[in-house]
């Protein structure tokens, strides 16, 4: 009787562990085939650069890429062969073309915010997603994680951004005086302390000089007495326009006359950036920061 | 004219940066089953786009008809009342000091050039000799520049944000759906219903204030209302497409040129149907000369509208 009994117990724990494992596994399956299945049906169009690069980090690739002003030399080579928009304001991309490739998602940026309302009638869900300060690029790193179903790989990427920020910014000798200039056509504007650019330089240990302007809009036009008044110990020109245009700007940052008696070109230390790193914010933030000590703010 | 425009709303309709079969742009129309992409680009983008160019370009052709009759004035336009400047100024506030509130663009652009004309109004109708000519056009002048001035300041403050102003500055229509026309229809319709009973005290006031004087009319009141309805219908013209104040100075004259007559009941009507063609043509090459990019339909109106002009003036003279 007791043999008997017994045999049954063991096979019906069996059992019940069986159907726990299988529960498990089929909840599991459940949680995530959803996920996997609605990563499979986004359509995504990267209108920003940063979403574009910030979509390769996750992991994903989106269908479709806005142009890039000022080269391409920033561009994940993951992206080499999606279809680039091409983007004209007011709108960004043409909407036609955007309607025909069906997207189901659009990261956009507020540049263009007035193609906005088309994008939402024709179905698209919009997503505003190029920031323009550190802080921001990790919002919008969060956001796209969310909106991606990618929590997980953003979450990771956020930490190594956190790591590579901090390796970048340790050692300071001193800080220098810099100027950075935005050049557009033969018009110098200088990048405030709320701009991209202006951020990377305060965190590669420069002291950005200003001029004392502040501003919403990140940039301001100074007047030359101002910047030979300050006496910048680097200027760093960043010229803005078509990859054509900016061998010309260059040429007229770098010769500038007005500018001859600062320290910086007494110490031939005007230097001209021309990756689009100090304009336009990726996730990038740590190597960036090193680029600029190493490149601009060496021996400092 | 009317067959003009037909031929240039067929043609807006059937032609853009995507190549849509004729059939299937007629089928859309007719609510017959095509291709969800097809329906959505001529519904959502197409339909809407080309109604605004005929509505916006209907509008500014009789806001230039209504001014030049009661100011007496072959210069007068939109710029005349500082609808233009004013609108210039409310749209750049938007643009460039609050880029992520861009819905609220026509409404500011609307309020701003509205708020102009009033000022030019209480200006040029107020106290002694109030509705004298010379001194409405002066006072729109100075608010003009007063408004320029301020545009050109807040420009100056946001100088990396000046680009995307630029397109409303020259002139042009956006695709926007059916949303800048939901906000701003009842403008238009007070400013044609105002304009259209405007008409025949308009007419009178062609034969000479005293004239006018002694038919009954009050010419300072018709000017008032004629200018007004001129400074809605620029106003709402100005929110949805930008400054193109060129065409409420030229479709009156080619109008007339054409036409030969010069009251306002076959102006007026008529410079409505060349204004709704002509900003629908040149709006379609705007969007298709350089497609995928849409350039602004200001250089494109300039482009068609002056040969055509000038080639009527020849003739005329």
């Amino acid at each position: 009787m007791t043999t008997v009994a017994a045999r049954p117990q063991p096979s019906f724990s069996r059992l019940i562990g069986l159907v726990t494992v299988l529960a498990v596994f089929f909840a599991g399956f459940a949680m995530l085939a959803p996920q996997a299945d609605a990563a499979k049906r986004q359509r995504v169009v990267a209108i920003s650069p940063f979403a574009a690069a910030t979509m390769v980090k996750l992991g994903m690739k989106p269908i479709a890429v806005g142009q890039t002003l000022g080269g391409d030399r920033r561009k994940p080579k993951q992206l080499n062969g999606i279809p680039v928009l091409k983007l004209s304001h007011p709108n960004g991309p043409n909407l036609e073309r955007l309607a025909q490739i069906r997207p189901t998602i659009v990261f956009t940026s507020s540049r263009w915010a007035k193609g906005t309302s088309a994008m939402r009638q024709l179905g698209i869900r919009v997503v505003n997603a190029d920031p323009t300060t550190v802080g921001g690029v990790y919002k919008s790193v969060t956001l796209m994680g969310r909106v991606l179903r990618r929590q997980k790989q953003a979450n990771a990427l956020k930490r190594r951004m956190n790591s590579q920020i901090r390796f970048a910014t340790r050692n300071f000798k001193s800080r220098p005086k810099v100027m950075l200039m935005l050049g557009v056509g033969r018009t110098p504007f200088t990048f405030l302390k709320n701009s991209w650019g202006g951020e990377i330089v305060s965190k590669a240990g420069g002291i950005l000089v200003t001029g004392g302007a502040s501003g919403q809009g990140g940039f301001a036009r100074i007047s030359d007495e101002v910047v030979v008044a300050e006496n910048p110990d680097v200027i760093i020109a960043v010229p803005h326009g078509s990859v054509t245009d900016i061998s010309e700007v260059s040429d007229y940052i770098l010769n500038n006359e007005a500018w001859q008696t600062t320290n910086a070109f007494k110490s031939k230390r005007v230097f001209v950036s021309v990756d689009n790193e100090l304009l336009q914010a990726g996730t990038d933030v740590g190597p960036v920061i090193q680029k600029v000590r190493r490149q601009f703010l060496k021996n400092w | 004219m009317a067959i003009a425009l037909v031929a240039s709303f067929c043609v807006s309709l059937a032609v853009g940066a995507v190549d849509i079969p004729l059939s299937q742009v007629i089928d859309t129309l007719l609510g017959r089953d095509v291709p969800e992409t097809t329906s959505q680009i001529i519904e959502v983008l197409r339909l809407p786009r080309t109604v605004e160019a005929m509505i916006v370009g209907a509008a500014l052709g009789v806001a230039g008809a209504c001014l030049q009759g009661a100011l007496n004035n072959p210069l007068a336009s939109p710029d005349v009342i500082g609808v233009t400047g004013g609108a210039g100024f409310g749209a750049m506030l938007i643009i460039l000091l609050f880029p992520e509130s861009q819905a609220l663009l026509p409404m500011s652009a609307l309020f701003f050039g509205l708020l102009a004309a009033a000022l030019v109004f209480f200006i040029g109708f107020a106290g002694r000799g109030g509705g004298n000519i010379t001194r409405i056009i002066l006072a729109g002048i100075a608010i003009a520049a007063l408004f320029s001035a301020a545009t050109a300041a807040i420009m100056a403050a946001y100088p990396d944000r000046v680009p995307n102003g630029i397109f409303f500055l020259v002139g042009g229509l956006t695709s926007t759906g059916w949303d800048n026309l939901q906000q701003v229809w009842p403008y238009f319709l007070v400013g044609f219903v105002l304009a259209v009973f405007m008409i025949r005290p308009l007419d009178r006031l062609m034969l000479g204030d005293d004239v006018a004087a002694s038919l009954g009319s009050r010419p300072r009141l018709i000017r008032l209302l004629a200018a007004l309805a001129a400074a809605i219908l620029a106003a709402a013209a100005a929110s949805i497409a930008g400054l193109l104040a060129f065409l409420g100075l030229v479709v009156p004259h080619l109008v007339r040129l054409m036409g030969g007559a010069r009251n306002q009941t076959y102006v007026m009507p008529v410079s409505a149907l060349t204004g709704a063609a002509l900003l629908t043509a040149a709006d379609t090459l705007a969007r298709t000369v350089r497609a995928p990019i849409e350039m602004p339909v200001g250089p494109f109106l300039v482009l068609l509208g002056v040969p055509l002009f000038l080639w009527l003036l020849r003739k005329a003279v």
